[in-house]
């Protein structure tokens, strides 16, 4: 009698009472491990700090294989972009200049685009600490005798070791675990020094500038497109531009959508301005320029310059 | 009494599909992870990519900072687990020397600062 008062509802009421405590105990007591996460879950920060070292060992190997396997773990859609911005973002935080310009290059090397351009002549000390190879230029890294004295337990000859890296043939594998192989080449010339050989090339020199009136510009821009001798955007040159006895230096290519030779600055009017394309490159002063439109209304312009190879 | 019965036997049927909802069909979603909770084969790989950039430039300092990202223990210990592990899984031999390499390089700092010759 009771029973058919009441219905089967205390059923449903049990269902959803067990649910809630299971629920509770899945989510809250125990929830899925918090082991064996994958790159991808890695806060934004940690990512960063992921793409960074992925950049940096590129730096060293030249292997765009196996950087290309490590940055598909972390399951971004347009790596290239990712790593340009990085590079930007870098800069403009005042991290390492090495870090933002193994960046560019690997992101550079991504968009499948020309080469980033190797340094013209440096005087730097700064720059020179780090001498950055051509993707096609050989890179000879040669042990000292006491590096090889280093490591004498190693059961690989100092041959392998060193020579065998720039060599590098990742296997193809279905899983992300690191079984890439190289192929060794027992080829080891002793040499006295370890010796980097970065190929110089002649400095970039104006071929255009040109005033931009666009009233629809917010800012005074200088825009710099930098080309090869074929009329392609060549990404990851620096810029160097100095004003009132300060400096900042940008690259290009970190504005894909703009084009791998772009990059731009935005000016601060009355100020004088003097860039250089590269070390040793040409040297330009700019100013802000002023337009007006139609109507006389005046307003400030922007500067676009174009750099070639002789 | 067999009412009390039904109630609790619903009440177990709920809690297994609250288990199987939270464990299996929307398990609780990790997001913004540490580096520390990676897999180990990614931790060694992490390693690895260090190992590739201290072969250019054989600055252990920098290597150890960089090795940091993988939590504090201590930087050996972690490229020593690192070393394990390829040998473990079968790194190539050259992969395996230059983690060797960073081993070496990560030792000798550790030991000039503990004022070890060595």
């Amino acid at each position: 009698m009771n029973r058919e008062r009441h219905g089967p509802w205390y059923l449903l009421t049990g269902v959803v009472l067990g649910f809630v405590l299971g629920l509770l105990y899945t989510w809250t007591f125990s929830p899925s491990e918090y082991a064996d996460t994958h790159p991808d879950a890695l806060r934004s920060d940690y990512k960063d700090a992921y793409r960074a070292a992925i950049a940096s060992a590129y730096s060293a190997t030249d292997d765009l294989t196996r950087a290309k396997a490590r940055l598909a773990l972390l399951v971004e859609e347009d790596p290239a972009s990712v790593l340009a911005a990085q590079s930007q973002r870098y800069l403009a935080e005042g991290y390492s200049y090495e870090a933002a310009l193994a960046l560019a290059r690997l992101s550079a090397a991504l968009g499948d685009v020309p080469a980033p351009a190797p340094r013209t002549a440096t005087t730097s000390p700064r720059l020179s600490e780090t001498p950055i190879p051509e993707e096609t230029a050989t890179q000879e890294i040669e042990p000292t005798p006491s590096e090889t004295e280093e490591t004498p337990n190693e059961t690989t000859t100092p041959g392998e070791a060193e020579e065998g890296l720039p060599t590098a043939t990742p296997t193809a594998s279905a899983s992300p675990t690191p079984t890439l192989t190289r192929t060794a080449i027992l080829t080891f010339t002793p040499l006295p020094t370890r010796t980097l050989t970065p190929t110089l090339a002649p400095p970039f020199v104006m071929r255009e500038q040109a005033l931009v009136c666009e009233s629809t510009l917010n800012d005074a821009v200088i825009q710099i497109v930098v080309q090869n001798a074929a009329g392609e955007g060549i990404p990851g040159v620096e810029i160097i531009i100095h004003w009132d006895g300060q400096e900042e230096y940008f690259f290009t290519g970190l504005k894909p959508e703009m084009g791998w030779g772009y990059a731009d600055y935005t000016m601060t009017p009355e100020t004088s301005y003097t860039l250089h394309i590269g070390e040793g490159g040409e040297a330009v002063d700019l100013f802000v320029p002023e337009c007006s439109d139609d109507q006389g209304e005046r307003y400030w312009g922007s500067w676009r310059l174009v750099f070639t190879h002789p | 009494m067999s009412r009390w019965i039904g109630f609790i036997i619903t009440i177990l049927v709920g809690i297994g599909l609250g288990l199987l909802y939270g464990w299996v069909i929307d398990p609780v979603d990790y997001v913004d992870t540490t580096p520390d909770s990676l897999r180990q084969d990614y931790q060694a790989d992490y390693v690895l990519m260090v190992a590739e950039a201290y072969q250019l430039k054989r600055d252990p300092a920098l290597a150890v900072g960089r090795l940091a990202f993988l939590g504090g223990a201590d930087p050996l210990v972690i490229v020593g687990s690192a070393i394990d592990f390829a040998s473990e899984v079968g790194y190539s031999q050259s992969d395996q020397a230059i983690l060797e390499l960073l081993y070496k390089g990560v030792e000798s700092l550790s030991n000039a600062s503990q004022g070890v010759a060595p």
